[in-house]
C-alpha cells in the first residue's frame, strides 16, 4: 500500500483528497466520515460490499454531489463548496467520468460523444471532432466514429465513453464499476486500455468496483464498509493537497 | 501426474529431462517438477505398456532413453481427457479450516484479523498476475495460467468477502 | 477556467434529437402557428375602425361586440396554448434522458437552460413565422372571394338632443365582406404577436424547467415525487358550492342586485378558485380512482390502466386540465344559454345566431383540448415503447394493451367530466338564479312575468358525452402507434 504521505506534493499537483466527508440520503447514510487522498497518477479501486457508499463516494469526490460535511480539495483548492457551474465546468476539463453504462448521448455519433466536452468548453466543431476521432483511435475503436451508441455491443460503447473520459486528458479520471456490463474478456481489455492510457497520461484513476479482478488492476485499495474506511484507522491518512 | 507425461509425450518422443523442460514451458506458473519424479513415472508407464523406449540419444553428454507413447498409452491419455473432473468432492481447503478454527478457538476479531491479512495477501497476488497478464510481452502460456489463477483466487475473495460478514453469526453458531 | 460554449454549438445540441424530438419541434412550431393565426385574428377584429367594413356579420358590425369577439378568439388561444404545453413534453423522458447526458459530459446547468430555450425557440419560432406568414397571405388571398355583393344592416346613430339619440337601422345591398380581411393591421402588432409568442414559450419552458433538477444521473421533477394533495380538490368543491348559493346570500345579505365591481370581482375569484382548484385537484382524483379501481378489479386492460394512473397522477391530470377547463367553462355556457333563450325575445334571431356562434367556438375547443389527449396517449405509448413490448412479450394481448390506454385516458376523464361540467352549471345558476322576470305586453301594459330557467339536461348531456367520446376517439387515434411499439425489436431500446 502506497503511503501518500510519503511522497512530497507540489503545491500545483493535481492531488485529489477528502477529509472527513459525510452524506446522506434522507435518513440513510451513505458516508460517514471518509476521508481519502490520491496521488497524481495513482489508481485506486475503491471497493466494498453493495451499498457501503462506494458510488457515493466517487459522486462527491467529482463534484456531482455535495457532501453535507467534510472537504474535498483538488490541486491544492477546495471544491466542495464551489457553485454548480464551476464544478461542471472542472468535470469538462480536468475530470474525466465513467460510468457503468448510460453516459453517451443516444442522439450522438461516437465521434460527437468524444467531441462533447471539447465542444461545451467552446471548441469548434471541426477541430473538436478531429480530436475525438484522434481519441477514438486510441482505444482501438476508430470505425465507430459515425455509428450511434445504440447500435454498439456493450464493450464498444465503454471504449466510447472512455475515449470522451480521457479526450479532455483529464487529471483525475472517476469510474464508477465500468466494466460492471461487460463480459470478463471485453471488461480485461477495457480495463487494460483504460490503465495503460492512464499511466501515459498521468492520469489519477478512482475506480469504484466490487469485484477483486478489478480491483487488482489498481495500485492500491480502499476499502469501505457501511460508509465508513475499513480496515486499522492507521492505514489511512489524509489531509488536503496544499 | 502419469496423464500430463503421457500427454507431453504424445506432442513428440522426448527423453526424461526433455519431459521435465517441457513442463515447465507449457505451465510456466505450476510448482516445477522433480526430475526424480518424471523419471519414476516414465518407469511405471514403460510397465503399465502405455510407453515404450525409443532410440537412445547420445549427443553432448550422457546416455539418454527416449520414450514414445504407444497406441495404448493413447488410448489411456484419449479416456483420461474425455473423463469430467468431480466438481469439488471434498470441501476442505486449508484457509477454509483455518478460519473455521480461527472462530472456534480464537475470536471474532481474531478471524476478522486474519481474514483481512488474507484478503491483503490475496489481492497483492492478484495484482501481480493482473500486471503480468496485461505486459504485451507475456506469452498466451503465461496469460492463461495468469487467467486461471485469477479466477481462482478471486473466488477465494469473495468468499474471504462473505466470510468477514458472517464471522460473526457463525461464531454465535458454532459456539455452544 | 475555460470558455463557454460557441452558440453554434448550443444550437446543435438544442436541434439535436431523436423522432421524439423533431415530432416536438414540429408539433410546437404546428401549434405555435394555430396560435399566431387566432392572435392576429383578434387583432384584427379589434382594429376594426369606423371606416372599415362593412360586414354580413352583425358580430363585425357592431362595435359594441367586438369586446366579446376579440375576447372569445383569444380564450381560444387558451386550449391552443394548453396544447403546446402538452407538445412541449412530447417525448420527454427521452429528451431528459439527452440533457442529463449532456450534464455528464461537462454541461453547466445554464448551458442546459440555453440548450432548451434555443430547442424551444427554433420551433416557436419556426411556427411564428409560418403563421405570420399564412395569416397575411390568406388575409390577401381571401380577400377578393369573400367580398361579395349583399346585404347588410346599416345602423346610424344620429344624436338628436343633448341626451338622446336615435338609432336608425336600415337593410342595404352592396359589396360586404365575410372577414375583416380589410382591416389594416399596423405592422407593430404582427410584429408583436409574431415575437412575443415564442419568447413567451421559450419563458414557460425556462420556467418548467425550473421546477425540475437536470442532474448528470436524468432529470428529477420536483412536482411528480410528491402525492397528490386533496386541498385543490376543497378549492374546487368550496368554489363551486360558493356560486351555487350566491345569489341567496347576495339577496339574504342585502348586497346590491346590479353588477357593481365588487360583486363583479367576488364572482370572478370564485370562478378562478373553481377552476384552478379543478386542474389541480384532478392528480388527485386520478390517484384516488387509480388506486380504487386497481385493488378492485379482475379485468387486466383495467388493472394495468389502474396501476399506471396510480403511479403516475400528473401525467395524466396534465393532459385531462384543458378538457376539463372546457367543459366547466361549457357547462357554465349552457346555463347562460337557457337563461337568455327564456329572457329574450324569440322572434330576435340575434341571440339565438350568437349562442349558436359561441356553441360551435366551444366545439372547437373541445376538439383543440381533446388533441391534447391524443398528443399525450401518443407520447405514452411511443415513450413507454420498452414497457409495452415487455407486456406484449410476456403475453399480454395488443387488444387489451389498447383498451388500457384508452381506458387509462377516461378512466378519471369521465367523472371529472360531469363533475366540471355540473359546477359550470351549478355556478352559472347560483350567480344568475334559477329564476328571472321577464316584461311583455305593449308600452304601460306590461305583464311582468317570472319564470323559471330549465336545466338544460339535453344540452349537458351532448356536452359531457361530446366531450368524453372526442377525446376517446383522440385516443383511440393515437393508439395506431401500438403495434410499432410493442414489436420485440422495442424491447432494445434504451428506456
Ligand atoms: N439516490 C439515492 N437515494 C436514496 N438512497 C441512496 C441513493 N443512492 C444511494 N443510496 C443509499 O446510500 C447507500 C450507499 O449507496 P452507494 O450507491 O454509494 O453504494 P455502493 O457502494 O455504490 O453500492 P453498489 O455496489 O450496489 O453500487 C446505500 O444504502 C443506498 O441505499
Ligand atoms: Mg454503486
Amino acid at each position: 500500500m502506497s503511503r501518500a504521505s510519503q511522497l512530497p506534493a507540489p503545491a500545483t499537483a493535481a492531488t485529489i483528497s477528502a477529509r472527513g466527508i459525510v452524506k446522506s440520503y434522507g435518513a440513510t447514510p451513505a458516508l460517514r466520515e471518509v476521508s481519502f487522498r490520491a496521488e497524481p497518477g495513482e489508481i485506486v479501486a475503491i471497493t466494498g460490499p453493495s451499498g457501503s457508499g462506494k458510488s457515493t463516494l466517487l459522486l462527491c469526490l467529482a463534484g456531482i454531489l455535495q457532501p453535507e460535511a467534510g472537504e474535498v480539495w483538488f490541486a491544492g483548492r477546495r471544491i466542495d463548496d464551489a457553485g454548480e457551474e464551476a464544478r461542471s465546468r472542472m468535470r469538462r476539463t480536468v475530470f474525466g467520468v465513467l460510468f457503468q453504462f448510460g453516459q453517451l448521448v443516444a442522439e450522438l455519433t461516437a465521434a460527437e460523444n468524444v467531441a462533447l466536452p471539447l465542444l461545451l468548453s467552446g471548441a469548434r466543431r471541426r477541430e473538436a471532432l478531429a480530436v475525438a476521432r484522434t481519441g477514438l483511435d486510441r482505444v482501438g475503436v476508430a470505425d465507430l466514429a459515425d455509428v450511434h451508441p445504440s447500435q454498439m455491443s456493450g464493450g464498444q460503447a465503454q471504449r466510447v465513453a472512455m475515449a470522451r473520459a480521457l479526450v479532455t486528458r483529464p487529471d483525475v479520471l472517476f469510474a464508477d464499476e465500468p466494466t460492471g456490463a461487460l463480459d470478463s474478456l471485453a471488461g480485461e481489455q477495457v480495463l487494460t486500455e483504460l490503465t495503460r492510457a492512464a499511466r501515459q497520461g498521468g492520469t489519477t484513476v478512482l475506480l469504484v468496483t466490487h469485484e477483486a479482478r478489478v480491483a487488482a488492476y489498481a495500485d492500491r485499495e480502499l476499502s469501505l464498509r457501511d460508509g465508513v474506511v475499513d480496515g486499522p484507522a492507521h492505514e489511512v491518512e489524509y489531509g488536503p493537497g496544499r | 501426474m502419469k496423464h500430463v507425461v503421457l500427454g507431453l509425450l504424445a506432442l513428440g518422443d522426448r527423453h526424461g529431462y526433455d519431459v521435465k523442460r517441457q513442463y515447465e514451458a507449457r505451465f510456466p506458473a505450476a510448482k516445477p517438477l522433480a526430475a526424480a519424479q518424471v523419471y519414476a513415472t516414465l518407469e511405471r508407464l514403460e510397465r503399465d505398456g502405455l510407453v515404450a523406449q525409443g532410440g537412445v540419444d547420445r549427443a553432448g553428454g550422457p546416455d539418454r532413453t527416449s520414450y514414445t507413447a504407444t497406441p495404448a498409452g493413447r488410448a489411456e491419455l484419449h479416456r483420461w481427457l474425455s473423463e469430467v473432473e468431480p466438481p469439488l468432492p471434498y470441501v476442505g481447503a486449508a484457509l477454509l479450516t483455518k478460519v473455521t478454527l480461527a472462530v472456534l478457538v480464537a475470536d471474532d476479531a481474531a478471524a476478522a484479523g486474519y481474514l483481512r491479512r488474507q484478503r491483503a495477501a490475496h489481492l497483492d497476488r492478484m495484482r501481480e498476475l493482473t500486471r503480468l497478464k496485461s505486459d504485451p510481452a507475456s506469452s498466451l502460456a503465461w496469460v492463461l495460467a495468469a487467467d486461471y489463477a485469477l479466477n481462482h483466487l478471486d473466488a477465494d475473495l469473495q468468499w474471504i468477502d462473505t466470510a468477514m460478514i458472517r464471522t460473526a453469526d457463525l461464531s454465535k453458531e458454532m459456539r455452544p | 477556467m475555460s470558455e463557454r460554449p460557441r452558440t453554434a454549438t448550443i444550437v446543435w445540441l438544442g436541434a439535436r434529437g431523436g423522432r421524439a424530438d423533431k415530432a416536438r419541434i414540429l408539433a410546437t412550431a404546428a401549434v405555435t402557428a394555430v396560435a399566431v393565426v387566432g392572435l392576429l385574428s383578434a387583432a384584427c377584429v379589434a382594429w376594426i375602425g369606423p371606416g372599415d367594413g362593412p360586414y354580413t356579420s352583425n358580430l363585425l358590425m357592431e362595435p359594441g361586440l367586438h369586446p366579446g369577439v376579440v375576447i372569445a378568439l383569444v380564450l381560444l388561444t387558451v386550449p391552443v396554448l394548453a396544447l403546446s404545453g402538452q407538445c412541449a413534453r412530447i417525448g420527454a423522458p427521452a429528451r431528459d434522458r439527452r440533457l442529463a447526458a449532456y450534464r455528464l459530459g461537462g454541461a453547466t446547468p445554464r448551458d442546459v437552460v440555453r440548450i432548451v430555450g434555443a430547442e424551444t425557440g427554433l420551433a416557436a419560432g419556426m411556427g411564428s413565422v409560418l403563421g405570420a406568414g399564412l395569416f397575411l397571405l390568406g388575409r390577401w388571398l381571401l380577400d377578393g372571394p369573400t367580398t361579395v355583393v349583399g346585404t347588410y344592416t346599416k345602423t346610424t346613430i344620429r344624436n338628436t338632443g343633448p341626451d338622446s339619440q336615435s338609432i336608425l337601422r336600415e337593410d342595404v345591398v352592396g359589396r360586404v365582406h365575410l372577414l375583416p380581411t380589410d382591416v389594416s393591421l399596423p405592422w407593430a402588432v404582427v410584429a408583436v404577436v409574431a415575437v412575443s409568442l415564442p419568447l413567451g414559450t421559450v419563458l414557460f419552458s425556462w420556467l418548467a424547467l425550473h421546477r425540475v433538477v437536470v442532474s448528470p444521473f436524468g432529470v428529477v421533477r420536483r412536482a411528480d415525487v410528491r402525492p397528490p394533495r386533496a386541498l385543490p380538490a376543497a378549492f374546487f368543491v368550496i368554489g363551486t358550492a360558493s356560486l351555487a348559493v350566491f345569489s341567496r346570500i347576495r339577496s339574504s345579505s342585502g348586497l346590491p342586485n346590479e353588477a357593481v365591481p365588487s360583486v363583479v370581482a367576488v364572482v370572478v375569484a370564485l370562478f378562478l378558485m373553481c377552476g384552478v382548484g379543478m386542474i389541480l385537484g384532478i392528480a388527485a382524483i386520478s390517484s384516488f380512482v387509480g388506486a380504487f379501481v386497481a385493488s378492485r378489479t379482475s379485468s387486466p386492460a383495467l388493472l394495468i390502466a389502474a396501476r399506471r394512473l396510480a403511479a403516475a397522477p400528473y401525467t395524466s391530470s396534465r393532459a385531462n386540465a384543458v378538457i376539463l377547463l372546457v367543459a366547466m367553462i361549457g357547462g357554465a355556457t349552457q346555463g347562460v344559454r337557457a337563461n337568455i333563450l327564456v329572457t329574450t325575445d324569440p322572434a330576435d334571431t340575434f341571440y339565438l345566431d350568437t349562442l349558436n356562434l359561441v356553441n360551435v367556438v366551444l366545439m372547437i375547443a373541445i376538439v383543440l383540448a381533446a388533441t391534447g389527449a391524443l398528443v399525450h396517449t401518443a407520447d405514452t405509448v411511443v415513450t413507454s415503447r420498452q414497457n409495452l413490448a415487455s407486456l406484449a412479450a410476456a403475453g399480454v394481448p395488443r387488444a387489451v394493451l389498447r383498451r388500457s390506454l384508452l381506458l387509462e385516458s377516461l378512466l378519471p376523464l369521465a367523472p371529472a367530466t360531469v363533475l366540471a361540467t355540473a359546477a359550470g352549471m351549478l355556478a352559472v345558476r347560483g350567480v344568475l338564479g334559477t329564476t328571472d322576470t321577464v316584461t311583455h305586453g305593449p308600452f304601460r301594459h306590461q305583464v311582468i312575468e317570472v319564470v323559471h330557467i330549465p336545466i338544460p339536461w339535453i344540452e349537458m348531456g351532448i356536452l359531457i358525452l361530446g366531450t368524453l367520446a372526442t377525446t376517446a376517439l383522440m385516443a383511440w387515434a393515437a393508439l395506431t402507434f401500438v403495434r410499432r411499439s410493442t414489436d420485440p425489436r422495442e424491447l432494445r431500446t434504451t428506456a
